[in-house]
């Protein structure tokens, strides 16, 4: 009998104390393996997915894929015509966030493994062996730039390497003080781009001597976009900046930004729109830096948007793509799309295309009043994807 | 759904990235020591409470002799048992979930602190195009700090120890001294296993956490179990963590043995159990322990 009630006793306490401990440690563990990597819960480390814009040449469409792939889709059926997958880098960094650039049958792509491949615009073949970026092979993001027989690369390394288009020599690299996330911008015999030591910098095309440079209050990731003289980029620290060509003077800065300014601009004659990762797309005059329009989203916008005949398009991680009136920013046309947007947007055959976030490339036609209509939707190789859907619009 | 989601960034996450951007960019641009400066401000917030852990914990060890009579005069009541443990629980200002609250409250921080981590110092350009928004725009200093440079004393502390053995041991062993220097005193053999048995499986669940989380975490949990030692030892003294050392410390018993004697000690005192008034029981206590420490060691000896 007295047994029997020592244990209840005992059994009486321990409810207290190491029934409540076992059950933090419970919840502790849960929650903690909710947030193991890749379990997502958490939103755990992640796999690099890449955001490649495309190419449309001869009503084909070559672009890179979330699944670290270059494809060739034909853009007017959207049916698949190859793909090329790499297998010398590493697996966890096989993605693709910088555009293709063709020259003659050749796409020259760098891949975030730290490879510059060349491969068949054919049939998707590699045309040479990879070629390492930089000694250790550092990731690449912002992609290749070209221009007067140069392509130029910014590595991770804090390098930016220049290549000869002809047999993909190295001629020279130049040092910054952090990484080159951005495509550099080659015109005029100078190389415009970009690092995160929150530097702009201007190289001479032929030996990679500095001409000029220029420091902000930021990282810079933006591409920068040049209209006659004037250099034209956004910062880390929220503000654009309009710069002489020559000399690398500021010719006025745009400080309504209260985000990054990551994707590309692009310029009209007399505009220049800037998309932020505030949720904007920014119209600014560039005569004289003031905000002309700027319309609202719910998202980050990361691609570059596209002009498309009196329209501008542009996509958000708000899941929808906009298209806007260029001189006013007015006539909202909308495609809600569902997942995010954030590969720049391009254009080709009265089309206009671009990579989903849910792993598929959606050709979308624009009609004359702006209206979007889709037109076709490649999926990838994710499956689960419904292509019997009811149209984005 | 959703709506805990924007409370738990907005609550959590985002002073907590905010935070460690505005201490890196003031701490010569080192995340290792941006993180060791959050940890000690979490620390100190939370040092009230953690003192309350402590004292929580001496009144605990202060009245275990008196509980354990307690239990024997009453043992076949059980009603009465938990009637008289919960008086002498209110009389000496015990909670006896108090010493569980740094760790609710280190909880959410753990948790918080891990996705501040990865989501300040991004893997991938998806994931630094995301600090964007996170970062407050009134502190135009967080921006400028961006990109964090993770490197301390050559661990990158986005991802984890590479060696998989280093931090894992350091936040196992670290978890296990702090654990020591915590654990209640148990009334009863089930509740000393179950000590015994949260002595182990705490350091080995971190030290496992650590092989698969963010290095940052892992000096987060080294730092904050180090502060946690030292402000135990001022509180309740080293004597656990001499003896880990391996020092001769005249030290209290295990607390079963302990309380085992003490409670042969208080049954014979039992009549006088009711009427004590708060002094007198205070007084007999201190004499109970350092009879009890007697008796320990005697008992000791003769095990020897």
């Amino acid at each position: 009998m007295n047994d029997k009630n020592v244990t209840s006793m005992n059994y009486k306490q321990r409810p207290v104390r190491s029934t409540h401990v076992l059950l933090v440690i419970l919840i502790i563990s849960i929650a903690l393996f909710a947030c193991v990597p890749g379990g997502g819960a958490c939103g755990g480390v992640s796999k690099p997915a890449g955001w490649a814009g495309g190419v449309v040449e001869d009503n084909i469409l070559y672009t890179g894929t979330m699944d670290g792939e270059i494809v060739a889709i034909d853009a007017v059926s959207g049916d698949y015509i190859w793909h090329f997958e790499p297998s010398i880098g590493e697996e966890k960094n096989r993605a693709f966030y910088g555009d293709p650039v063709i020259i003659d049958d050749l796409i020259y792509i760098a891949g975030y493994d730290g490879y510059l491949y060349v491969i068949s615009k054919l049939d998707g073949s590699l045309w040479d062996q990879p070629i390492p970026i930089g000694e250790n092979k550092d990731n690449v993001v912002g992609g290749l730039g070209y221009g007067e027989g140069t392509l130029l690369a910014g590595s991770s390394d804090g390098n930016i390497y220049a290549y000869d288009v002809q047999d993909i020599s190295n001629i020279w690299s130049f040092e910054t003080g952090s990484k080159i996330w951005t495509k550099p911008l080659i015109a005029e015999g100078q190389a415009f781009f970009g690092s995160l030591d929150k530097t702009f910098y201007a190289l001479d095309i032929k030996d990679g001597s500095l001409s000029w440079s220029f420091e902000t209050g930021g990282a810079i990731i933006t591409p920068a976009a040049k209209v006659g003289k004037t250099i034209l980029f956004g910062s880390f620290d929220g503000i654009f900046y309009a710069l002489q060509s020559e000399s690398g003077k500021e010719l006025w800065r745009f400080t309504d930004s209260e985000g990054w300014y990551w994707g590309q601009p692009v310029v009209s004659e007399t505009h220049v729109y800037a998309p932020s990762l505030d949720g904007n797309l920014y119209a600014i005059d560039i005569d004289s830096g003031r905000l002309t329009w700027k319309v609202e989203t719910d998202g980050p916008i990361i691609g570059s948007p596209l002009i498309f005949d009196d329209w501008i398009i542009f996509g958000s991680n708000d899941g929808r793509l906009r298209v806007v009136s260029l001189k006013t920013g007015a006539s909202q046309k909308r495609c809600n799309i569902g997942d995010d947007i954030r590969t720049s947007i391009v254009k080709g055959g009265g089309a206009i295309y671009m990579g989903i976030s849910n792993r598929s490339i959606l050709a979308i036609n624009i009609k004359a009043n702006g209206d979007p209509d889709e037109k076709w939707s490649y999926v990838t190789k994710d499956q689960s994807i419904d292509l019997d859907r009811a149209k984005a619009c | 759904m959703e709506f805990i989601g924007g409370i738990w960034n907005g609550v959590i996450i985002r002073p907590m990235i905010n935070s460690l951007v505005l201490l890196y960019s003031l701490a010569f641009s080192n995340f290792g020591v941006s993180i060791i400066l959050f940890t000690l401000l979490i620390r100190a917030v939370l040092f009230p409470l953690t003192v309350k852990q402590s004292k929580q914990m001496k009144a605990m060890q202060a009245i275990q002799p008196k509980l354990k009579a307690m239990q024997e005069k009453y043992k076949n009541d059980r009603q009465k048992v938990s009637q008289e443990t919960m008086r002498l629980y209110r009389e000496n200002g015990v909670n006896p979930l108090g010493c569980l609250g740094p760790m609710f409250i280190q909880f959410p921080i753990w948790i918080g602190l891990y996705q501040a981590i990865i989501q300040t110092l991004p893997s991938t350009p998806e994931r630094l195009a995301t600090l964007s928004n996170k970062l407050y725009w009134w502190l135009p200093s967080v921006h400028k700090a961006v990109p964090l440079n993770g490197d301390f004393f050559g661990l990158d502390l986005a991802v984890p120890d590479p060696t998989k053995i280093v931090l894992p041991v350091l936040v196992g062993v670290s978890m296990f001294v702090m654990q020591k220097m915590t654990t209640m005193p148990s009334t009863s053999p089930t509740q000393d296993s179950t000590n015994r048995m949260m002595l182990w499986m705490m350091p080995v669940m971190f030290g496992f956490f650590t092989i698969q989380f963010p290095s940052g975490l892992a000096i987060y949990w080294i730092v904050s179990n180090i502060v946690g030692i030292i402000i135990q030892g001022f509180a309740t003294g080293w004597d656990p963590l001499l003896k880990i050392l391996n020092f001769q410390v005249v030290s209290q018993p295990s607390a079963v043995t302990a309380n085992a004697i003490a409670g042969n000690e208080e049954v014979e005192n039992e009549e006088e159990y009711d009427s004590d008034d708060g002094e007198d029981r205070r007084r007999r206590n201190r004499a109970g322990s350092k009879a009890t420490r007697r008796k320990s060691r005697r008992s000791r000896n003769r095990r020897n």
